[in-house]
């Protein structure tokens, strides 16, 4: 059984804490297990060699340039939401930035998997995305991850939360060997490049993967396999699901300050 | 088997071929500007900012990575001599003491070049010669200045068909002037394999190659698909880099 690891940082977030995340994975996995960095603009050369099992690529998918030439410089896509309001029997605007929109912000990642693909080992059997913000705690292998790796009958793994909440999506297992596996990536790109994400309630990639999940579960009758556990009722299901014994998940800006999840997130 | 060190440069398309390919086989990656001369076989990608240098130095001992022969990652050339690159999923040769070709492994079983579903066409019934010059780093590289001018002369004892001059910049796309080629001549283009699968026998000045296609057959007009084959098996993608398939083909050409 083989399993690879893939995420995507630019610069800049290499310097806030991707570095960091990759030197921990170099001191805890496994050297079986390989970690493809998909890297936004020109990488530091010290990636290189930082292990034998850590791979950098440049950032260079055409169907994500094509994307950016279409949308872009648009605003809206770059999560900018105007509200026009009467106060005081005056018609005001109000300008404000929701990461719910921010279609451009979110779409390094699906785009990333996507490109991904064409530089993994052939026999690879499970691609774990993770964000670039995840913290590795001690070590791990293959059998360390097996309770949350999806069987044959399940195309992804996922962290699953209760409405209203939509999935965390910054840790997803994909079964390469499922028959649907490819399409499900590609209907996600195809997602983006028609626009379509524009007609969709949100446009971050968590509640694209949840909505082309969804159509794959109704339409194909697909299997995904929730790995929330306990965490399902919970805004923070990854340090509350199993994977918090290997690693912790810095999401937000609060948790990456201060370098670890909060008390209060593990129940 | 002398240990083999990867070298790479200031290019992130030498940089991450070559990381590519000394992590899919477990070897020693170092900066160029760290290589000291010694005994061990050297590897890199391409001849560019010092890599040249050291291949010529040490004249055999080396793994030279390029791109491959059919089916390369996708580039375009500009106008103002750039090379844009779209990808590196594409194929990238792997030769062992040659830039152009593994002389010392002629592997002719056809599956990795029918896995590549290149339809091959039939001879062409033109008449023109294509003489396809080498880049100026490559005319440099192997110091034939003249290279053009003395190939012309050298192919003017053998045939007396109109000859037209053709480089990666032309306007005129190498298609169109396949079209009515009677056969093509470089000193080790991989546009040579091409042009065999378009139905138009090659021929090349390079020694390694020329055992393929020598400019003094060129009137034979004889497309030679043994060669097709042997370079399909010497070309990888950087994924296959990771394979038991390539692991043996390294042992076979590292001797």
């Amino acid at each position: 059984m083989s399993v690879a690891f893939v995420t995507t940082i630019n610069k800049n977030l290499y310097d806030q804490y991707g570095k960091r995340f990759i030197y921990e994975f170099a001191e805890f996995a496994s050297g079986k297990i390989k970690l493809f960095i998909i890297f936004e603009g020109e990488y530091p050369e010290e990636i290189l060699n930082i292990n034998k099992n850590i791979i950098v690529i440049p950032f260079l998918s055409q169907d994500h340039q094509q994307f950016m030439k279409y949308y872009g410089k648009l605003y809206e896509a770059n999560g900018v939401r105007i509200k026009t309001f009467v106060e005081n029997s005056q018609q005001k605007i109000r300008i404000n930035n929701d990461y719910r929109f921010n279609a451009i912000k979110f779409s390094y990642k699906p785009f990333s998997i996507h490109q991904v693909l064409n530089y993994l080992p052939e026999n690879l059997d499970y691609l774990i995305w993770t964000d670039a913000d995840l913290r590795c705690k001690k070590k791990f292998d293959i059998d360390s991850l097996k309770n949350f790796l999806p069987s044959d009958q399940f195309l992804m793994s996922y962290l699953g939360r209760k409405k209203p909440w939509y999935s965390e999506c910054g840790f997803l297992i994909f079964n390469m060997a499922h028959k649907d596996f490819q399409n499900y990536i590609n209907r996600v790109i195809n997602i983006y490049k028609t626009g379509e994400i524009f007609s969709l309630e949100q446009w971050h990639d968590s509640w694209i993967w949840d909505h082309v999940r969804n159509e794959f579960e109704e339409d194909h009758n697909t299997g995904f396999k929730n790995i929330s556990g306990r965490g399902y009722e919970l805004e923070h299901p990854f340090v509350n699901c199993g994977l918090e014994e290997f690693f912790d998940h810095l999401k937000g800006p609060s948790r990456k300050q201060t370098g670890q999840s909060s008390p209060n997130d593990f129940k | 088997m002398s240990q083999i060190e990867c070298f790479y440069t200031s290019h992130f398309i030498n940089r991450t071929v070559i990381q590519f390919f000394s992590k899919g086989l477990g070897l020693p990656l170092s900066n160029l500007d760290k290589y000291m001369e010694n005994e061990n076989i050297f590897a890199s990608y391409g001849i560019l900012r010092g890599t040249g240098e050291i291949i010529k130095k040490k004249n055999s001992k080396f793994i030279y990575l390029d791109h491959g022969y059919f089916n390369a990652s996708s580039r375009k050339f500009t106008k103002e001599k750039k090379t844009i690159l779209n990808n590196l999923e594409g194929y990238f040769r792997v030769i062992r003491d040659d830039l152009y070709f593994n002389i010392n492994y002629l592997n002719k079983k056809t599956e990795r070049f029918d896995n590549l579903q290149i339809n091959l066409k039939e001879k062409r019934k033109g008449d023109i010669i294509i003489v396809s010059e080498p880049t100026s780093n490559t005319l440099d590289f192997l110091e034939i200045n003249n290279w053009t001018e003395s190939t012309v002369n050298e192919l003017k004892k053998y045939t007396d068909r109109e000859i037209i001059i053709h480089n990666k910049f032309s306007e005129i796309p190498l298609n169109s002037l396949l079209e009515k080629a009677f056969a093509f001549v470089s000193c080790q283009s991989t546009a040579g394999f091409y042009a065999i699968t378009e139905g138009v026998p090659a021929y090349f000045t390079h020694k390694s190659l020329s055992q393929y296609g020598n400019i003094k057959d060129v009137e034979k007009n004889e497309p030679n698909y043994d060669l097709l084959y042997v370079a399909a098996n010497s070309q990888w993608k950087l994924r296959e880099f990771f394979s038991d398939e390539f692991a043996e083909y390294m042992n076979k050409i590292n001797f």
